[in-house]
């Protein structure tokens, strides 16, 4: 088996993906913003402005996933792709690249556009860990469902997957905030980053790091493409 | 002459389907028909050899490279269309035929415009608005303009109306000329198969029941009519395919040395009436249904 990557073919696949999903993103990131615009407002519109910004993200994602990956199997493109000089692994490479690429782009500048709130707005910065755990876990939900969607290339079981972490959100803020060393400095003026905190984020990066390693193994298996 | 196409002792599993051993070649420059039935094998035959499936045993060379090992630099040089592609649908075809140009150097643009003209095509239309007549032609535009060695098309001409099917039918004719492309091509439509075809496969049931030239293969089965025969079921004869009776008169397929049955018919006492040629189609029937392994 020829294990060389096709690059030059990964990076045409890679921007063919951009230029698909360009609306969408454009679409998702001036909700991610228009929702940001809220946060600094006042009691409610902070609560209104935060669950606007966790639905734009999980919204690009799930958006992301059934378009470029569920789809291409659903709407008959994905043989289009595979008629082309490209392997399997490449495949699954270049989605990699282009799909992680446009959810990372517009979840760190929405991220990055919350933390700047939280900066220069009375908001206290004692929120961030909480912020960054809730970011990352969203950024896990995405990186799941991918692998998902890549392993069983199937409707069902990713949109079952999506629903499932994404359900999850509410239980994982109510058991992080269940942490006193989290919960005790969200209203303190500077970030607190305790080792629960970090903990959290480390757990959630290995768990990214297995997700996406798994599809690797399992599209390395297949004997059946097509 | 290298062959374009190997297949040797090929198995592979399903749990509802099984290819069984299959065995084919096709020379560089020859243009095989792979005819049968809705789930005879020919997608799975077809995809084994965009190295789009491992089997579970035997090799597929293609172009003189192994699959699915060196299916980068085979795909590289084949054109491959199937009845279940669709393109982008809120893409335009110039926008594919950017992208195939992109990825193939051998892209002739030339050619593409040419094809754009023939097949009446509109290249700024996004690709959901084409009838199926057109999404055909458009994928049969990109495959056509990057100029492949070898042409795997599956299904080409299904559900096309006569018209459209005359267009594609003699576009393909048109590049069949070059002698060193080769061309494979599944089709229900046995008629597209005996005009285009220089080799011929028939598939059943995950079988290779034959694979011959053309004109050797049409000219081995004959329709023999005749009577005085009085049980043609009984009837025990080298190359008989299938023999039903109706009254006195009795319709006898042979699928090889029509001669020497008329001999040993007329030496039964049977009064032939007629001895006939057979379409493909007709052929293609009693073949599938006697399930002929000649």
């Amino acid at each position: 088996m020829n294990h060389g990557l096709n690059t030059p073919l990964i990076k045409i696949l890679i921007a063919k993906d951009w230029h698909i999903q360009r609306k969408n993103i454009a679409i998702y990131m001036v909700g991610g913003l228009l929702a940001l615009s809220f946060i600094s407002g006042g009691e409610w519109q902070f609560f209104m402005g935060t669950t606007l910004l966790i639905s734009a993200l999980i919204g690009l994602g799930n958006h992301q996933i059934t378009s470029s990956i569920v789809n291409e199997r659903k709407e008959h493109t994905l043989p289009f792709i595979m008629s082309l000089p490209v392997t399997p692994m490449d495949y699954l490479v270049a989605k990699l690249i282009a799909n992680m690429s446009l959810f990372i782009v517009p979840w760190l500048i929405v991220c990055a556009a919350t933390l700047v709130v939280f900066w220069i707005t009375p908001i206290p910065n004692g929120f961030i860990p909480l912020t960054v755990i809730i970011g990352v876990y969203l950024f896990l939900c995405y990186c799941v469902s991918w692998s998902v969607g890549m392993i069983s290339e199937s409707e069902a079981v990713v949109i079952f997957t999506m629903v499932f972490t994404n359900c999850l959100i509410g239980p994982i803020m109510y058991t992080v905030t269940r942490f006193s060393s989290i919960s005790s400095h969200i209203a303190a003026a500077e970030a607190v980053w305790s080792i629960e905190a970090v903990g959290a984020i480390v757990i959630q990066a290995v768990i990214i790091l297995l997700a996406l390693a798994s599809a690797f193994y399992w599209q390395a298996r297949k004997k059946t493409f097509l | 002459m290298q062959n374009a196409i190997e297949f040797q002792n090929v198995c592979k599993r399903y749990p509802e389907f099984y290819l069984d051993n299959l065995s084919l070649q096709l020379p560089q420059g020859q243009i095989m028909g792979l005819v049968g039935v809705n789930g005879a094998g020919k997608s799975t035959t077809m995809r084994l050899l965009m190295g789009l499936i491992q089997p579970d045993s035997g090799s597929v060379s293609v172009l003189g490279c192994k699959l699915p090992a060196q299916q980068v630099a085979v795909k590289a040089q084949i054109g491959y269309a199937s009845d279940d592609m669709r393109m982008y649908k809120n893409e335009t075809l110039r926008w594919h035929m950017g992208f195939i140009q992109s990825v193939y150097g051998n892209w002739d643009s030339r050619y593409a415009e040419h094809l754009l003209t023939v097949f009446d095509l509109k290249a700024d239309q996004k690709t959901k608005g084409f009838s199926h007549g057109q999404r055909v032609k458009a994928g049969l535009l990109l495959v056509l303009a990057r100029r492949p060695k070898l042409v795997v098309l599956d299904e080409p001409t299904t559900g096309l109306d006569p018209v459209a099917r005359e267009e594609v039918l003699t576009e393909l004719a048109e590049i069949l000329r070059n002698e060193e492309r080769s061309v494979l091509f599944s089709s229900h439509n046995t008629q597209d198969v005996e005009q285009l075809s220089d080799t011929i496969s028939f598939l059943h049931k995950g079988k290779l029941l034959d694979s011959q030239d053309k004109e050797i293969y049409l000219d081995r089965w004959r329709r023999v009519l005749c009577t005085g025969i009085s049980n043609a079921a009984a009837l025990s004869l080298p190359g008989l395919v299938r023999a039903k009776q109706n009254g006195s008169l009795c319709e006898l397929v042979f699928n090889r040395n029509p001669e020497h049955a008329v001999a040993r018919l007329n030496e039964l006492g049977a009064q032939i009436s007629s001895v006939e040629p057979m379409s493909l189609e007709k052929i293609f029937v009693a073949a599938v249904k006697s399930g002929v392994h000649v």
